[in-house]
């Protein structure tokens, strides 16, 4: 599941809740977001004729998914979500069918990304999974997902990986050449003893930026597996030295997408509605794509970019992207129960091994 | 073996049964206590282990209790498809660990089968993400349901040694609740499966440190105690129906044991080393070494290296040991010192006796003779038998005790300034010395001189005076002479005073020697075989008022061949003094006897022969048979016969001689006193013995031959005429003496005037020529 985040200062608790004091009376609109992966400018904009938008942060897949299970509790409304998530959820009845009759900003969304979203779900924002890491340490970038795996002497012990149950097996797949989604278990064994012999060198299975957020802990870290734009936030963590640049593998990357997707108990299902369609307008998705240096899945919002934003953003790689980039598709139960152990064994052999 | 070796070998083998006796009785007391701690000890080792699995079973507890009343396992159910119910499960399962358990290799499952036991979810916190369960978790959840139980925890130990509960409960599966029994069939079954990691590790710890067999008693079996009562059985209970046996052998208590018994006995050596050092060191301070020291100090003593024993500050009994072995030390050394008083006291003197004397004179003799000579001086008391016998012994004792005073005096008189070594001493009877070193023999002359002036008019005590004079030898030592040498030469000295007539001082000196020697010489040769051989008989003639031969007077002569000629007067009274006498006087008789015929024959004028015989025949019992027996062998005429006898016969016993004297002249034989004049026999005594003849001596005759005493002469002459004896004038030499005795009515003459004596051969030559021719012819045919 990808998705991205801008900042992430602030709390890292699976709940925070901001409530607007200027909005005590009215009950605000609530999103379900990673930490500053929406542009303050646009949320002020809305709310000077909406009603109030009240973000509610999460910093990984499990606490987004364990929120949304329990949604209704939580008085959620909108949630941003990974495209897996939206089928999954959507699926289950969890949100709110969408199409062009309530939505009608849809039609500014490649039909790529709404299949990818499905019909539960708005496609948001989209990146490639690939290597961030420091120039300064690393003599040539890196070509492989084998030099994150099995990393020269230099960057041994100051790698982050991804503690997600799809891209943390993702890189060593790629290396093995294997299926994204393989359901293959002994292609996930092959994985698993990769990930398990690079323990040793991993600093952390946090994700890169939140860990990067731990005070000065940021120069621990030498190299990272991220979603593409990550390595600007890093850069501006970094004190914009310029150090940290991004490579996408030659042995394969993954096309994610973000979706945005409306609860379906939610009780302010209009104002929900309303929030998706102006964020698809060509004009905010432009600026919040700038904003978030993330891609945007919004083909018109290129008309409000100047040229070298949309370079920079590789609005046009879509199409070479296409073409060499793993899709992730939604996996069996069991295969997903099989990668949560393995991740999760992962975790315990790496947290045995530091902690001894 | 010494005291203090004594001591110790007897306190050492005290000292060590009675700390192994106290040791042993401590050992059997703390036996009981120590086992019982033993096994508390193992007890409280067990317990904690126990709790320590329990906190696993503690935790799985409330594990399960969380997933079920959490909801989270019924959310779960109720969506089994939702992997994000799966994703809270694990997430559940992780901050449950982490929470809760802190081992390095967190293991926990959750297995969830259906109504068909079909497996809906396993779960499990291992790093091995592919894991399946175990058939032993089916097996033990399957059995749950075939049995219909609804709950059950149990224990499963792997081949790896690992330790996995399980917990198991049934779920309605449309409640989530505690099925209804007759639900059971139809009940979900939950299994939560946890690893008591460290467990097995710490029990085995535990069995190798007590020898322990370890048994997993499953299903509550029985157990068989294979060892019976011998053996210590602790049980963990770890499920319903899971137990482990720990059971530790007695044998591995004996070895505890026999740790208290090694160190009670190292104590119990020690204790009782230190023990015998400390009483050794105070037996041997107040007890063993004063003993010591007295002891030494009385080998001391006997070895007179000390005078006395020196009594220490001690009240104790050593102490008082010690003072009695001073006092009876004291009381053994004056009975010592008055018996080595006694042995050298003459008891009835005070003087120093014999042992005394031999003791000074070896001393005196241990230093060089040269340079500090030795002076005895040998002092006997004369007549002191007679003062005995006159007065008696009380009365003689008392004469020797006044003796012996005055010699001290005397001797003390002459070592006034205590210059010279000098004592005086009683040796026996009336015998005394006087010893003494250091002085000139001027000095001894002196004393030895002014004791013979002590008794110069007999001896006063209390103003009577007893007729005792001494006789005193003197002697000096020399480096040649051996100290009874010098004893034999003052002894030789004393006896030649005595025969000087006594009251006299003798020198000893080589003539004195000599003279003694030659004493002794004749003394042997008179045992000896040759002396009858070498005796001769001579006759001296006697004559008439008319110078005409009527008789002769054999006199014996001995020309030894080794001494020469040998007067009479000195062998005879020798031969008297060894008893010889006999022998002689009956040679004598019997030599003249055979003369008898010839002198009959060839001297017809001779009519008597004297014979000569010693005056003690006069005291034999024998003597007149034997010459009764002689004269009738030699067919003699008796009454030609005179026998002869000095007149000291008298102090014999008198009724034998004058018994003898009868005798003789009842023989026939005529008796004669020789030397008349000499002795101190009165005249008038005289005349009562039965004699013929008396004999005027030779110094008679000299002292009547000065003028003026022929009257008294010719009345003692007359005196003796008177009693019809003859008497007969010795020693005439001259002409006028035998006018003189002529004149005065003497009977018979002899002496040189009248001829020598001769032998029997020259008188008939002399008296008749002729007829002594003639015989020598006859008998030489």
């Amino acid at each position: 599941m990808s998705k991205n985040s801008k900042f992430f200062m602030g709390c890292s608790c699976i709940l925070l809740l901001l409530i607007s004091p200027l909005s005590w009376s009215i009950e605000p609109l609530r999103l379900l977001n990673w930490e500053d992966y929406l542009s303050p400018e646009l949320i002020e904009a809305w709310e000077a004729s909406n009603v109030p938008l009240q973000e509610v942060y999460f910093d990984s897949d499990q606490d987004r998914d364990a929120i949304i299970v329990n949604s209704e509790r939580h008085h959620i409304d909108v949630v941003v979500i990974d495209e897996i998530v939206a089928h999954r959820f959507g699926s289950n009845g969890k949100f709110l069918k969408l199409d062009e009759t309530i939505l009608p900003s849809l039609r500014h969304i490649d039909p790529f990304w709404r299949e990818r979203c499905g019909e539960y779900a708005m496609p948001y924002l989209w990146g490639t999974l690939g290597i961030a890491y420091r120039n300064d340490k690393l003599a040539l970038p890196p070509s492989s997902w084998a030099d994150l795996l099995s990393p020269v002497e230099s960057v041994r012990g100051h790698i982050a990986m991804l503690n997600d149950y799809t891209d943390m097996l993702a890189p060593a797949l790629f290396q093995l050449g294997y299926d994204l989604n393989t359901e293959n278990r002994a292609h996930l064994k092959q994985a698993f003893e990769l990930l398990k012999q690079q323990a040793d060198s991993v600093l952390t299975y946090e994700y890169a930026l939140t860990y990067a957020k731990h005070g000065d802990k940021l120069q621990d870290l030498h190299m990272a597996a991220v979603y593409g734009g990550d390595q600007h936030t890093l850069n501006e963590l970094d004190g914009d030295q310029g150090r940290w640049e991004y490579v996408v593998p030659a042995d394969g990357t993954v096309l994610w997408v973000d979706c945005l997707a409306i609860i379906k108990e939610s009780s302010k299902q209009k104002q929900s509605i309303a929030l998706l369609n102006y964020l698809n307008t060509p004009s905010v998705a432009a600026k919040n794509a700038v904003y978030n240096r993330i891609a945007t899945t919004n083909h018109a919002a290129v008309t409000y970019m100047d040229k070298a934003e949309a370079e920079e953003l590789g609005m046009q790689a879509l199409k070479r992207l296409q073409n060499k980039a793993q899709l992730y598709r939604e996996l069996s139960n069991q295969n997903v129960a099989l990668r949560l152990k393995i991740i999760n064994a992962i975790m315990n052999i790496h947290e045995s091994k530091n902690s001894n | 073996m010494n005291l203090r070796t004594r001591t110790s070998l007897l306190l050492l083998p005290v000292i060590v049964i009675s700390y192994a006796l106290s040791s042993w009785w401590i050992y059997q007391q703390e036996r009981g206590t120590l086992l019982e701690l033993e096994v508390a000890k193992l007890e409280q080792r067990l317990s904690s282990l126990h709790s320590d699995y329990m906190a696993f079973r503690n935790f799985q507890d409330a594990y399960l209790m969380s997933l079920v009343e959490g909801d989270l396992l019924a959310q779960y159910l109720s969506e089994p498809d939702n992997i994000y119910r799966l994703r809270v499960l694990q997430r559940h399962m992780d901050s449950a660990l982490k929470r809760q358990l802190s081992q390095s290799k967190p293991y926990l499952s959750i297995l969830i089968l259906n109504a068909d036991n079909q497996q809906l979810l396993y779960l499990e916190n291992s790093l091995d993400p592919f894991a399946e369960v175990s058939t032993e978790e089916i097996q033990f959840a399957r059995q749950l349901r075939a049995e219909g139980v609804d709950k059950r925890s149990s224990v499963h130990i792997d081949s790896k040694e690992e330790m996995y509960i399980y917990q198991a409960i049934t779920l309605d599966e449309s409640t989530y609740k505690q099925p209804l029994p007759s639900q059971l069939s139809e009940a979900l079954i939950v299994v939560v499966a946890i690893k008591s990691e460290g467990l097995l590790q710490s029990l085995d710890r535990l069995r190798n440190l007590y020898d322990a067999e370890i048994r997993y008693i499953k299903n509550n079996e029985k157990s068989l105690n294979t060892a019976g009562g011998l053996n210590f059985e602790f049980e963990l209970k770890l499920s319903d129906l899971d137990s482990i046996s720990f059971n530790v052998p007695r044998s591995h208590f004996d070895g505890v044991l026999k740790d208290l018994r090694l160190r009670m006995v190292l104590l119990t050596f020690l204790f009782a080393l230190l023990t015998y050092l400390l009483l050794q060191s105070l037996v041997a301070r107040f007890i063993t070494v004063p003993i010591a020291d007295l002891d030494s100090q009385l080998d001391e003593l006997i070895k007179n290296e000390r005078k006395e024993i020196v009594v220490a500050q001690d009240t104790g009994e050593i102490g008082r040991l010690a003072k009695k072995f001073q006092e009876l030390y004291v009381r053994l050394t004056n009975s010592y010192r008055q018996s080595y008083k006694q042995a050298r006291e003459d008891s009835l003197t005070g003087l120093s006796n014999r042992v005394a004397f031999n003791e000074m004179a070896s001393r005196l003799f241990s230093r060089s003779l040269d340079i500090a000579p030795v002076y005895i001086c040998y002092i006997d008391v004369d007549n002191f038998k007679y003062v005995n016998d006159k007065y008696g012994h009380e009365v003689g004792d008392k004469l020797l005790c006044s003796v012996s005073k005055r010699l001290n005096a005397t001797v003390e008189e002459h070592n006034r300034d205590g210059r010279h070594q000098v004592g005086v001493f009683r040796l026996s009877g009336d015998e005394f010395v006087i010893l003494a070193a250091d002085c000139s023999k001027q000095e001894m002359t002196d004393c030895a001189e002014a004791v013979l002036k002590m008794f110069k008019s007999g001896f006063a005590i209390d103003e009577e005076t007893y007729p005792v004079t001494v006789s005193i030898g003197l002697a000096v030592s020399s480096s040649d002479l051996s100290f009874s040498e010098l004893m034999s030469n003052v002894d030789l000295a004393m006896y030649q005073a005595k025969k000087s007539g006594k009251n006299c001082i003798a020198y000893y000196s080589e003539e004195l020697a000599q003279q003694h020697r030659r004493m002794q010489e004749i003394e042997l040769e008179l045992k000896g075989d040759r002396f009858d051989k070498e005796l001769q008989i001579h006759y001296t003639p006697i004559v008439d008022a008319q110078g005409k031969l009527c008789a002769l007077e054999a006199l014996l002569r001995w020309n030894s061949e080794t001494l020469g000629s040998v007067p009479p007067d000195e062998f005879i009274p020798l031969a008297e003094s060894i008893g010889a006498f006999e022998k002689i006087d009956l040679w004598v008789i019997s030599r003249v006897f055979k003369d008898f015929s010839v002198l009959n024959n060839t001297l017809p004028t001779v009519s008597r022969v004297s014979i000569n015989i010693s005056s003690a025949e006069l005291n034999s019992l024998t003597f007149v048979d034997k010459l009764n027996r002689l004269a009738k062998y030699y067919r003699v005429v008796n009454q030609y016969y005179v026998l002869e006898v000095t007149e000291t016969f008298a102090t014999g016993n008198n009724e034998q001689v004058m018994d003898n004297l009868k005798n003789i002249r009842k023989l026939g034989f005529r008796t004669a006193i020789d030397d008349f004049g000499t002795g101190y026999t009165s005249l008038m005594q005289m005349l009562d013995y039965p004699v013929d003849v008396i004999k005027f001596d030779r110094s008679l005759i000299n002292r009547i031959g000065q003028k003026g005493s022929a009257e008294t002469a010719r009345s003692l002459v007359n005196l003796c005429k008177l009693q019809g004896l003859f008497v007969v004038a010795e020693g005439i030499e001259t002409k006028v003496q035998s006018e003189l005795f002529n004149d005065i009515g003497c009977d018979y003459q002899q002496g040189y005037f009248h001829g020598k004596p001769a032998l029997l051969e020259s008188l008939q030559a002399q008296y008749n020529p002729q007829l002594s021719k003639e015989k020598i012819i006859d008998t030489a045919n």
